[in-house]
């Protein structure tokens, strides 16, 4: 039988290319600014705030996305401003909200909770009003990183020169900690919190391995984050695996094997004759 | 030297303090077109605060500072008027991006913000680049270039989008003195072309002197040094470098 028959796997299946494109287009300047454990932090605070939701009678999805972007300025704030280094101050708002929302999941709501699909997502069990607010999403963010494309990569490369030449570089830090906050919020119900940092970094690293320019790194992201959804969607649908966990190991692969034989980066391109000394011919080298 | 042109910077005793220690002391300071100033002192003089009071990243505690004839944090798409060549800066060897991506990254503001890049921009980078004799560089990863060659591939950011105002701050920190000259060289060179006004900061008066058309001496407070023709024949102040090498 044609697994695309069935209309939950239609939306699973637009729900993963969504997905994959949402977290292949943020996870870009994920690994290109270090922030993978920023995405880590995010995506294990909305444990906490969907637990406030769920104890309060409220919608899971809205609720979760505010406390996920103020946890993001947090965060942001914290270490901009404190005298913590982020990974510390990552440390401690990850740590306090996951007991948040287990301590409110388990004497509070008082409920029925499904709580390994929240953290490892239920691909299949994608809902209209997932898909609304995963394209609501999707459009929002790739609009926002389109326009503001050339300031986040100066950013991103020389932040000090950037601020001097009059880039808006603490705005468009805080815009891309929202953007980060609001796709993993959309991505919870497709990988589940835990999965949701890894496939952040997962295709974005891949296009890394790839290629020694970004338009090839976002390119391959591209290409990789979609495929990673959707193949390991129906790997886990044929041999009825957990799909969250299949999807991440799916593009754990293809990272692995791009990190190996990537002419460019690979771990076997070290052996190959190396033709890409810097050139110390000009006469200020 | 008269000028009867309104300066294109401008201090009025400016002071400025990092909590209890006082970095600047009333100076008072004026940058006229077509000058190259230099701008020398010990470490921890006060130099690249000042650059950076200039440039509107930190506000005068008191004093006023003009740039172009506006309060430096509302000189708006005007900024693109300024060129900006920091300390030799950490580059990521691993970042994904050519000579001409970075280079280009100068273009930001002067391109407007939330744009896109446009052919302009690109026939600017390759007219920079080869000013700079860096054509050759343009494909090239920055990382895999040498710290000499990156740091011509940062003046040509700086120069790209066609400043009247450079400000340099210790460009050449790590260089040996026949790159130094070269460099501070090829700055004069683009001034003359292009009018460019610099201020180049140095802590190293020997490799600025042979450039600059008028030297300061700043240790918290400033000193006007006299004649860049007579600095070039003087004894060096005792915490200055030594003349003796030019």
């Amino acid at each position: 039988m044609d697994i695309w028959s069935f209309a939950f796997m239609q939306r699973a299946l637009v729900a993963g290319l969504l997905t994959g494109l949402l977290c292949a287009l943020v996870g870009f300047f994920v690994v290109l600014r270090y922030m993978s454990f920023v995405g880590a932090g995010i995506s294990h605070s909305v444990f906490g705030g969907m637990a406030l939701a769920l104890w309060l009678g409220l919608p899971l999805d809205w609720p979760a996305m505010i406390f996920a972007v103020l946890l993001a300025w947090a965060i942001g704030y914290t270490s901009r401003h404190g005298d913590l280094h982020e990974d510390v101050t990552i440390g401690i708002f990850f740590a306090a909200t996951m007991a948040l929302g287990v301590l409110v999941v388990s004497t509070f709501t008082g409920t029925y909770v499904d709580l390994f699909s929240f953290l490892f997502g239920n691909i299949l069990g994608v809902t209209n009003a997932d898909l609304r607010l995963l394209v609501w999403v999707t459009a929002a963010v790739s609009l926002f990183i389109i326009f503001a494309f050339k300031e986040l990569l100066f950013s991103a490369f020389d932040q000090d020169v950037a601020t001097a030449m009059g880039v808006p570089v603490t705005w468009l830090y805080y815009a891309l900690l929202t953007a980060l906050a609001i796709s993993i919020v959309a991505s919870v119900k497709v990988v589940g919190i835990v999965l949701a940092s890894a496939m952040l970094v997962l295709p974005a690293a891949t296009g890394f391995q790839l290629s020694k320019n970004y338009r090839g790194m976002i390119a391959w992201s591209l290409v990789v984050g979609p495929l990673a959804t959707t193949g390991g969607m129906v790997v886990s649908y044929v041999y009825g695996w957990p799909a969250g966990a299949t999807i991440v190991l799916v593009a754990a692969g293809i990272f692995s094997l791009a990190f190996t034989f990537s002419p460019r980066r690979g771990f076997w391109s070290r052996f190959l004759p190396d033709n890409s000394h810097p050139d110390t011919s000009h006469p200020n080298a | 030297m008269e000028h009867s042109a309104a300066p294109l910077i401008r201090l009025e005793n400016v002071s400025f303090a990092r909590g209890p220690h006082r970095v600047l002391q009333g100076v008072s300071l004026q940058v006229h077109a077509g000058e190259f100033l230099g701008l020398v002192g010990p470490n921890g003089a006060g130099k690249t605060t000042l650059i950076q009071l200039i440039l509107g990243l930190l506000p005068p505690a008191s004093g006023r500072v003009l740039v172009l004839g506006e309060e430096p944090q509302r000189l708006g798409k005007k900024r693109s008027l300024i060129g900006y060549l920091p300390q030799r800066p950490l580059v990521d060897p691993h970042f994904p991006a050519s000579v001409f991506d970075v280079v280009r990254m100068g273009r930001t503001v002067c391109r407007g913000l939330w744009r896109f890049w446009h052919r302009e921009d690109d026939l600017a980078v390759y007219d920079t680049l080869q000013r700079l004799h860096l054509e050759g560089l343009a494909k090239r990863p920055i990382g895999e270039l040498s710290g000499g060659q990156q740091q011509l591939v940062f003046l040509a950011r700086a120069l790209v989008s066609r400043p009247c105002l450079l400000l340099v701050d210790e460009p050449t920190t790590g260089l040996d003195r026949e790159a130094q000259d070269r460099f501070y060289s090829l700055i004069n060179t683009s001034g003359k072309e292009s009018d460019l006004t610099v201020v180049a900061v140095s802590h190293d008066l020997s490799a600025l002197v042979q450039h600059t058309s008028r030297m300061i001496y700043l240790n918290g407070t400033l000193e006007e040094a006299g004649p860049v023709e007579q600095e070039r024949q003087v004894s060096p102040r005792p915490d200055l470098l030594p003349l003796t090498s030019i």
